[in-house]
């Protein structure tokens, strides 16, 4: 039994500044940075060479991989391919599918709400004459599960849906696709779960690819996975010499997979206390913002409590950042990795207004967030609207 | 001969929507091509086209190659189609 860690709000400057923008990065949690740093003296060794060093670097990766797999509740047949983040692990499910299966179908499902990275794969793949179709969802974004599977033919060898919006916090029915896809056992099922990692109690099992990063979880950038089960096989996108990963080639990072692990523990043996202050300042932040003028809240109470995107009437949300920014709050508009526009696409496409989209914002919250900031930040918006 | 350039971007769930909608009706007519240009890969034609935040952006030229129409964000394929019959 691990001893419950320490809460690591006192390493981080509270009392000026009000970080809101959880669902872009959290801060890596002091014992993750220990266990980098721990496994970076200790196996330094490269796990790809054959001597004892490289060997024993090998192993604690494995034994890393392993309790990673139990943590998530997932059956020993699942294989984990350690990868650089989120990113990649979707680039890889989606084209290591596609070249995998393309010459049984061309075709791929995916929804108007995904990652960049999954949407630009997904069109990358389009001009290379796959054909990808988007799901119709319903007015919260909500994948409707009857139109999806009328999408699928004998051509179809993929669906990919992420578990949670990363700009709204629409929460798809994984558990409703996953049962409806047993009755076309030929298309493989993707689920980018980055945002519901840490987050929320997810049953992943009969997934055949499940995507996460690492840093979404309080570990740290630049590692990752891709989940595969064992009947999924892909082709590699990533080619080198002999490796331990054989889907994925290149060195892999002992202390980066070892810091993983100790992140996903950390979120697990903290799981319930954390979501309850979450859903706590979620309800808190909704009755104070209900009370201004000229604010629209876009996240419905069904979607992730994690995630609030609200629309700032009149003002266009690069704007409102700036000024957050300048006084010490930080909060996104669309996913940080799409963020040079104002217009956010989500919005645009499940509202169809271009106002409201231009002038959404996304806060997202932690364990770590309280209720005296929500009160500051509330304090500097009524300023900002005024 | 009609010609359309299409702009899209990897990252614009949009664009795989209206993609192979444009693809359909030009493939359908005689008298339209379409070039299809990346968002982020051309930079120059972007700010020479006057290219906003809101894509896919198909803008139409005649046989002189005067511009003679320019569609924005998503459109219905019906919709679309009677754009074009009417140019």
């Amino acid at each position: 039994m691990h001893q419950k860690p320490p809460i690591v709000k006192d390493h981080f400057n509270k009392a000026k500044d009000i970080y809101l923008d959880y669902a872009a990065t959290t801060p890596a949690h002091t014992l993750v940075l220990a266990a980098f740093k721990r496994a970076a003296i200790k196996y330094y060794g490269n796990p790809n060479s054959a001597h004892a060093l490289g060997l024993k670097a090998a192993n604690e990766i494995t034994k890393s991989l392993r309790r990673i797999r139990l943590l998530l509740g997932l059956p020993s047949h699942y294989e984990l391919i350690p990868t650089s983040g989120a990113t990649e692990s979707n680039n890889l499910a989606l084209k290591g599918i596609a070249l995998q299966y393309g010459k049984f179908g061309k075709t791929i499902i995916t929804t108007a709400f995904e990652h960049p990275s999954v949407i630009a794969s997904a069109n990358y793949l389009a001009k290379q004459g796959f054909n990808v179709k988007i799901a119709p969802s319903n007015q919260w974004g909500r994948v409707d599960i009857n139109e999806l599977e009328k999408l699928i033919d004998d051509d179809t060898i993929l669906v990919s849906v992420g578990s949670i919006n990363s700009e709204i916090g629409i929460r798809q029915p994984i558990a409703a696709i996953k049962t409806m896809l047993r009755q076309h056992p030929k298309v493989f099922f993707h689920v980018d779960a980055t945002q519901s990692i840490g987050k929320e109690n997810i049953d992943l099992n009969g997934v055949d690819l499940i995507s996460m990063a690492a840093h979404k979880f309080y570990g740290l950038k630049g590692v990752g996975l891709l989940i595969k089960s064992k009947r999924t096989q892909l082709t590699p996108i990533i080619h080198g010499g002999h490796s331990t990963t054989l889907i994925r080639r290149g060195t892999p990072t002992t202390e980066l997979i070892v810091s993983m692990e100790k992140a996903l523990r950390i979120a697990m043996i903290n799981f319930n206390e954390n979501n309850q202050n979450v859903i706590n300042i979620n309800r808190y932040i909704r009755e104070k913002l209900n009370c201004i003028k000229d604010i629209i809240i876009n996240s419905t109470p069904e979607d992730l409590p994690y995630i609030l995107n609200i629309s700032i009437l009149g003002k266009e949300s690069r704007s409102t950042i700036k000024y957050m920014s300048d006084h010490g709050i930080y909060i996104s508009n669309h996913t940080a990795c799409d963020s040079e526009t104002n217009t956010s696409i989500t919005i645009l496409t499940l509202t169809g207004d271009k106002k409201r989209a231009d002038s959404s914002v996304r806060l997202s919250f932690s364990y770590l967030t309280t209720i005296d900031e929500i009160d500051r930040f509330i304090t500097i918006l009524k300023e900002y609207i005024a | 001969m009609k010609k359309i350039i299409l702009i899209t971007a990897l990252w614009c769930p949009s664009c795989l929507i209206m993609r192979p909608r444009y693809q359909t009706l030009v493939s359908s007519r005689d008298d339209l091509i379409m070039e299809e240009f990346d968002y982020d890969e051309n930079p120059q034609l972007i700010k020479e086209k006057k290219i906003g935040s809101t894509l896919p952006v198909a803008i139409i030229y005649d046989e002189q190659g005067i511009e003679i129409s320019r569609f924005i964000g998503e459109i219905s394929l019906k919709k679309l189609a009677e754009k074009l019959e009417q140019l």
